[in-house]
């Protein structure tokens, strides 16, 4: 059966179900009713449906638009580093990192945390990419609220789930309505604008109104400016000269300087909800183009500095058709089917001759490396929740998710001044495949003060035996407003495409890779007091079969060689192998809350210490690099009655961590990045004069000059004056101005 | 009825997107073929004269980690092969299997690379090198 016929064999069954179940009368994601009547965070992502975050079977963090707008967050990494307990995220300007509860693995593309919009899943699978910086695409303005799930999550949701899921729920028109213009400005670096409208209105189609929100939004940056230290680099071996590291820039070896070009960003992007009766309509789209002026141990092993030319796009496309139907008393079904398209583009322009000498042509000024990739799929998820006592005391999940997959990716080598190709395409994957996933999840209320949920998933794809991730967690209210958990958890990642099946004169194909895999229990205490909520948590995750990429030794080489694996052999030949373990464990913890009258005082403190070490056979065992192993951050804010402005005061704390390339660099010195502690003052409100227009002004100040990345032609030490590595620099300082005009008919 | 137009509605909307997903970035294969049989007779010859390289050459021989890489690039006739980067991409395996691990190594970065300098200035036309390292 041909990938088309399958899907439209998916789509029919879909039909088939919506036009046979009766309309469902409760919508189990319009959460913002039941919340109200809770005064309690309501989560839907941690077992798919509507539940009180005390109760659900994770340690959840739900930050809401109120927050976001009150405390000037302008990306989801901001949300998370700021606002949410156990998640952090690390931007090295070529992607953001993101880590959980002390676990971070640097440039993994985001595929160690599952990303969710509306439920709707955002890692695709050539990379495992999900982008959870400016490259999320989603304008914070239409954002309802964000669940930040901590702990493994392939129970309900398959592959990725290792860290965590993050739930991105975007607003209904009821909290969004009229038309909005928004305007915002970092004076020199960046501005963003965006326009979007929140509707109801009465179609034949349905009983209800329709429910439409959407929104439009450009995003630009370009710097700062920073300047990176010079740093000798050293001989060309193909010419004898000095290395030269731009375009037009001489034969002199050193790398470095003021990169005013090479810093960039522009994102257009778009999004919308529509709900029409029964169903549910969500569709995406976005074009992140990209550039960071420095070379890097991970993305960019040559690249020009400070070169416009080279950039990295993902372009996105993804919808998603939701229908929620109720079958008899005592069953809703919910039908999903979904599709997603995604493309990349990276252009890397290298001026240093042994960049193209693996091309085979070294003559070329400048080789132009163009990695060229694509993906597309379809699935349908059938999901059925049994209530067997129409009390919420007995709900049975069963669901099925299946998905057809389309692969495709290159790298070119060319002459960036002509465009004459130097050599064959290297690295050439085209792959189809098919993922099925199965899971079954009871809930069990046998009192009010007790709950339980047990679930199970199984999932299957052409590439990998199947794999169960089961989940146990326990609920109990001890006390009034005491609530004691705790849970066990496994879930998984399906190595991505660009590790199973990217090949290339200097990479070995991957052989037999096993899916990742991490097993992890939590303890957790929460006492509500009033407006106050308290919560302390132990957790400990043991993750193995960890994918890297394996430097080959020499008598590996040779080896290789030997069976005709490797032609020419050179340095530095690589191979994605099950590496290494990880052991982590730790604690975190929240104080949140309100106070005053009429709640115009918000706070909340949310701190995270955790222990992870990276074990290999054979290696001594050591912290993971760039993750943090004591993290956090506090907030304050008050809403000054009347038509006076919200102010607010927002930090979030990171401990020295490893250097990227601190276990294999060699540096004598220099291995940690300072500790990072970066605060935020908001000020926002309406403005006086004119009704529907408010402002927002932040300012920005971080301690640390530098992150724990190391940029630049020494990756390396190999001798010489310079006993530590040059260090990415970081904006100290920022400002901005944004302006927002409601119109509300 | 109602329900029908409107399912039918949703699905015309996912289908013209799975239709526009088909409309990305085109990831087709390039082929580029090369002639790898030619040679320049002579640049061994030419960098042995003592007027040439010679004495760099005996530099290297009397280096204990370039000895062994150096014999194994005279066996492969590496620098008999056409282009400067054939002539590379044959020496770095007789470099690797001598225990050079970096192309920044000194051996690399002294011996070779100083051969292929002096290759440049004194065997041009053998070699098939010019100033600029580049071949034909």
């Amino acid at each position: 059966m041909s990938t088309c016929t399958r899907l439209l064999a998916m789509l029919a069954a879909a039909a088939t179900t919506a036009l046979a179940s009766a309309p469902a009368r409760a919508d189990d994601a319009d959460t913002s009713e039941l919340e109200g009547l809770l005064n309690e965070n309501v989560v839907v992502a941690a077992s798919k449906t509507s539940e009180v975050g005390t109760t659900a079977p994770a340690t959840v963090t739900t930050v809401t638009a109120e927050d976001l707008r009150r405390y000037g967050m302008r990306t989801l990494a901001e949300a998370i580093d700021f606002l949410s307990l156990g998640a952090v995220t690390s931007d090295s300007q070529h992607v953001v990192d993101i880590g959980a509860r002390g676990v971070l693995i640097p440039n993994d593309n985001g595929d160690h945390m599952l990303l969710l919009v509306n439920g709707h899943t955002q890692n695709e699978p050539l990379f495992g990419r999900a982008s959870f910086g400016r490259g999320a695409s989603i304008p914070l303005e239409m954002v309802d609220h964000i669940e930040v799930i901590l702990g493994p999550g392939s129970v309900l949701y398959g592959s990725n789930a290792m860290l965590g899921v993050i739930n991105v729920v975007t607003k209904r028109a009821k909290d969004w309505s009229g038309v909005h213009a928004v305007g915002e400005l970092e004076p020199g670096k960046s501005w963003r604008g965006l326009v979007g409208a929140g509707v109801t209105f009465p179609t034949p189609l349905a009983d209800d109104p329709a429910d439409l929100t959407l929104g439009v939004e450009y995003y630009k940056h370009d710097g700062p400016a920073f300047f990176y230290p010079y740093r000798y680099g050293g001989i060309d071996g193909s010419t004898a000269k000095p290395y030269r590291y731009a375009r037009n820039g001489p034969e002199n070896g050193y790398w470095g300087g003021v990169a005013k070009n090479g810093y960039y960003t522009r994102l257009p992007s778009g999004f919308l909800r529509l709900g029409l009766g029964d169903f549910e309509l969500n569709v995406q789209l976005s074009s992140f183009d990209h550039s960071a002026p420095y070379r890097s141990r991970y993305t960019k092993i040559f690249q020009d500095f400070d070169d416009p030319d080279s950039h990295e796009r993902d372009r996105r496309i993804g919808i998603d058709l939701t229908h929620r139907a109720r079958l008899g008393t005592i069953a809703r079904l919910t039908s999903r089917a979904y599709a997603d398209g995604w493309d990349w583009l990276a252009d890397v322009n290298a001026s240093e001759k042994a960049a193209c000498l693996g091309a085979g042509d070294s003559s070329v000024n400048t080789c132009s490396i163009q990695g060229r990739g694509r993906s597309r799929w379809a699935g349908l998820e059938l999901r059925t929740d049994l209530d067997w006592l129409q009390t919420s005391q007995l709900v049975t999940t069963l669901g099925i998710d299946g998905r057809l997959r389309e692969i495709k990716s290159k790298v070119d080598f060319s002459d960036f001044d002509t465009g004459r190709p130097l050599q064959s395409t290297q690295g050439f994957i085209d792959r189809n495949d098919t993922l099925l996933g199965a899971y079954l999840q009871q809930t069990i209320l046998p009192t009010r003060w007790l709950s339980f949920n047990l679930g199970a998933r199984l999932d299957k794809e052409t590439r990998f035996d199947g794999v169960v991730s089961p989940r146990f967690a326990a609920a109990v209210r001890a006390w009034h407003g005491g609530t004691l958990k705790g849970s066990y958890a496994e879930a998984f990642r399906s190595p991505a495409y660009a590790e199973t099946d990217y090949t290339s004169t200097v990479q070995l194909p991957a052989g037999t890779l096993a899916p990742e895999r991490v097993r992890s229990v939590e303890v957790s205490f929460e006492q509500k007091l009033g407006a106050q909520r308290l919560l302390f948590g132990v957790f400990r995750s043991w993750w193995q079969d960890i994918v890297e990429n394996h430097i080959l030794s020499v008598p590996e080489q040779r080896e290789a060689v030997s069976r005709g694996e490797l032609g020419l052999a050179t340095f530095g030949v690589g191979q994605f192998r099950n590496v290494s373990q990880i052991d982590n464990y730790g604690l975190n913890g929240t104080f949140e809350g309100t106070a005053g009258k009429e709640q115009q005082l918000h706070y909340g403190l949310n701190a995270t210490a955790a222990i992870a070490r990276r074990d290999e056979v054979g290696a001594p065992s050591v912290p993971l690099a760039v993750a943090p192993q004591i993290f956090g951050n506090a907030r304050v804010a008050y809403d000054i009655p009347g038509d006076w402005p919200t102010v607010a005061l927002a930090t979030h704390y990171v401990g020295k961590r490893p250097i990227d390339r601190a276990y294999d660099g060699g540096w004598p010195s220099g291995t940690y990045a300072p500790a990072q502690l970066e605060t935020r003052a908001t000020v926002s409100g309406p403005l006086p004069l004119l009704r529907g227009l408010s402002y927002r002004l932040t300012a920005t100040y971080a301690l640390a000059d530098h992150g724990p990345y190391v940029v630049g032609a020494q990756q390396v030490y190999e001798g010489g004056p310079e006993p530590s590595p040059s260090l990415l620099p970081l904006d100290t300082f920022r400002t901005s101005i944004g302006l927002q005009y409601d119109f509300l008919p | 009825m109602r329900r029908a137009l409107l399912l039918f509605m949703m699905l015309a909307v996912l289908v013209a997107g799975l239709r526009l997903l088909s409309a990305c970035l085109s990831v087709e294969q390039v082929i580029v073929e090369k002639d790898g049989s030619g040679r320049s007779v002579g640049c061994l010859l030419c960098l042995e004269k003592p007027e040439a390289c010679s004495g760099l050459i005996e530099q290297c021989k009397a280096d204990p980690r370039c000895k062994p890489a150096f014999a194994c690039i005279e066996r492969e006739a590496c620098f008999d092969l056409l282009t400067l980067d054939d002539k590379i991409n044959c020496g770095l395996p007789c470099a690797a299997d001598a225990g050079i691990q970096s192309a920044t190594d000194p051996v690399i970065t002294t011996y070779l690379v100083g051969l292929v300098a002096c290759g440049q200035q004194k065997c041009a036309t053998e070699c098939n090198l010019s100033e600029g390292g580049v071949g034909p």
